[in-house]
């Protein structure tokens, strides 16, 4: 008996709140703040203000994905290369632009208004076989496992040309950013297949935990999707005694993207913003 | 005929020392537990400590600043901000939240599932009854986790027709999934060890075998079915993965079971990587860890003691 009025109280308090008919709310997806995803939505689209608190966070984008393609009133934000089972939205970066997909085009000249820079970090300038890595990583072949994983190579300007491989074998720990870690791990099975005796040890975690990885001095190359922050900066600089190094190694444009069933086609950074900050809250606010 | 060998005679004849080694390796396991412990805890703590002694720790956050309302009279729980905020409450509403869903699924179908497998099941029953919760307990629970998140999270939406997908009902049936083996492994042995003269003794007073059941031997066991419900308490406040994944992690403040939150475990699970060694979310974090364990410790002795009164009491201060 006891039982079943426990059943009945658990009822009532969900009644209100969660069997309410509220078909319009939308619910945002978003990533954990260890990703360098998180960051880079926060200061480019947010403007430093706060995510609200009932943004859900998924670990990587796949999940963020998956969420979405299974929630009919949901919206998340990810890297380019993993889209399956959900609509991509143009994006205007104001009422006066226009609206763009993240094509290849758009992300290289810059006219998509979440594009950004994908970075390998070292803790001063790269040498021997760390050095023969990240120069193949940004050349032709490189960069080609880039266009192929789906993400965007960098303007032809921008590669290098890679010089001879080191003598001897040598281990390489790269560790980091999530949405990276897909494309690290093909960089690494290229590279180790052309170089048996480099071996590249690739680990996900985050861009934070990457950069965390770099000042502790645990890997001798971080992937992360947004740039280092000035404090970050300062303590490989305390830790390591050198200068961390920026090296960008590929392009990616930041999607925004629904459930396959909503109508929705576009959305201005506004109103994502406002989305994500908590200030819109239904479907019926985008109109 | 010579007299039989006297055998304590030829236990006394085997060598001395390798007696002496083998007490010693069994005595030490037992001090080397105790000191796992001890280590365990004195490095959380060890690493909590600065936010309550470091005044560089202090510029960023302090304890204080983690249970008052912040500007603008939120509880916000954003560690990686411009402005970083680390309120306790949300997460604390949180665990709170889903470990309460967890028990009130677990508790009693674990409770009812033991007291049917130790008095009513058949033997046959029996024997599959106890395997197969053995095997609920031998799931990984990222695997459950997995499940509650791909599975169950969008059958209860259609069922209950919620809002949010990952909420408190989401990951507190997963959670129970993983509470129910632990409390009905030790609830149904205490029901088992109750003397089966208390069963005799109700049936031959006439009573009949639900009546024995729920009031003789249920309240004869019940100082080890308590505390198999505290074991199984402890177990849903620690539990990561499954929260890690079917929660959502919306560190808002909020009672309602269908919305989204963010529990300790999850989120150090989530946090720690990306703290750098000596930052102040470091500390921040590892004085959740602190927390949760001091909670876990507490809960546990709080159950240990009343258990033993309990016992005490039912046996009449029996030796």
């Amino acid at each position: 008996m006891r039982k079943l009025g426990v059943g009945v109280l658990i009822l009532a308090a969900a009644g209100p709140g969660g069997c309410r008919r509220s078909a319009d709310v939308i619910i945002p997806y978003g990533r954990e703040n260890n990703s360098g995803t998180y960051m880079y939505f926060k200061e480019h689209v947010l403007g430093e203000e706060d995510f609200a608190a009932h943004v859900q966070t998924l670990p990587g984008t796949a999940a963020v994905i998956n969420a979405v393609s299974r929630d009919r009133r949901s919206i998340g934000y990810g890297g380019v290369a993993y889209l399956r089972g959900v609509r991509v939205l143009k994006v205007r970066k104001d009422v006066a632009s226009p609206a763009l997909e993240p094509t290849l085009e758009n992300v290289v000249r810059g006219t998509y208004p979440i594009s950004r820079s994908l970075f390998f970090y070292t803790a001063g300038d790269p040498e021997g076989a760390v050095r023969h890595f990240v120069d193949w990583v940004r050349g032709p072949e490189g960069q080609k496992v880039c266009q192929d994983v789906g993400y965007f190579p960098l303007p032809e300007e921008r590669r290098t040309t890679v010089g001879e491989p080191p003598p001897g074998r040598h281990t390489i720990t790269v560790k980091g950013s999530d949405t990276m870690v897909i494309l690290g791990g093909r960089w690494a099975e290229s590279y180790m297949r052309r170089y048996p005796d480099l071996v590249i040890q690739i680990t996900g975690g985050g861009s934070g935990t990457g950069i965390k990885a770099l000042i502790d001095g645990e890997t001798h190359i971080c992937m992360a999707s947004r740039p280092m922050r000035p404090a970050e900066r300062k303590m490989v600089r305390d830790r390591c005694g050198k200068d961390p190094v920026e090296i960008p190694v590929a392009l990616d444009g930041v999607t925004v993207f629904v459930h396959e069933a909503n109508p929705l086609r576009e959305i201005t950074l506004e109103k994502l913003k406002g989305i994500y900050t908590g200030k819109i809250r239904t479907w019926g606010e985008l109109n | 005929m010579p007299p039989a060998p006297d055998p304590a005679l030829l236990l006394r004849k085997r060598p001395r020392p390798l007696e002496r080694g083998i007490e010693f390796l069994i005595r030490s396991s037992a001090f080397v537990m105790v000191a796992l412990l001890a280590l365990v805890f004195v490095f959380v703590g060890k690493e909590a400590l600065p936010l309550l002694t470091s005044p560089r720790v202090w510029e960023e956050v302090t304890l204080p600043s983690m249970v008052r309302p912040q500007e603008g009279g939120g509880f916000s729980w954003q560690p990686i901000s411009a402005k970083p905020k680390y309120s306790l409450l949300p997460l604390l509403v949180g665990t709170a939240k889903v470990t309460t869903v967890a028990l009130l699924i677990a508790l009693p179908l674990a409770v009812g599932a033991a007291l049917f497998t130790s008095e009513f099941a058949p033997q046959a029953a029996r024997e599959v009854i106890k395997p197969a919760v053995e095997l609920l307990a031998g799931i990984p629970s990222v695997v459950v986790g997995f499940f509650s998140l791909m599975v169950l999270a969008t059958w209860l939406q259609d069922a209950l027709g919620t809002t949010v997908r990952l909420n408190a009902v989401t990951a507190g049936i997963g959670l129970s999934l993983a509470v129910i083996p632990i409390v009905f492994t030790v609830a149904e042995d205490a029901l088992s060890a109750v003397p089966q003269a208390f069963r005799d003794g109700s049936l031959a007073l006439g009573a009949n075998r639900w009546q024995t059941a729920w009031r003789v031997v249920l309240p004869a066991a019940f100082p080890g079915v308590f505390a198999a419900c505290v074991l199984g308490a402890g177990r849903a406040v620690g539990e990561t993965m499954i929260v890690l994944m079917a929660s959502g992690n919306a560190a808002t403040v909020s009672l309602d079971p269908t919305e989204s939150f963010r529990s300790f475990s999850a989120t150090i699970a989530a946090e720690l990587g990306e703290a750098p060694h000596g930052s102040p979310h470091y500390h921040v974090l590892f004085f959740l860890g602190a927390f949760l364990f001091v909670i876990t410790f507490l809960l546990n002795l709080a159950g240990q003691r009343y258990v033993r009164r309990l016992r005490r009491k039912l046996e009449g201060e029996a030796p």
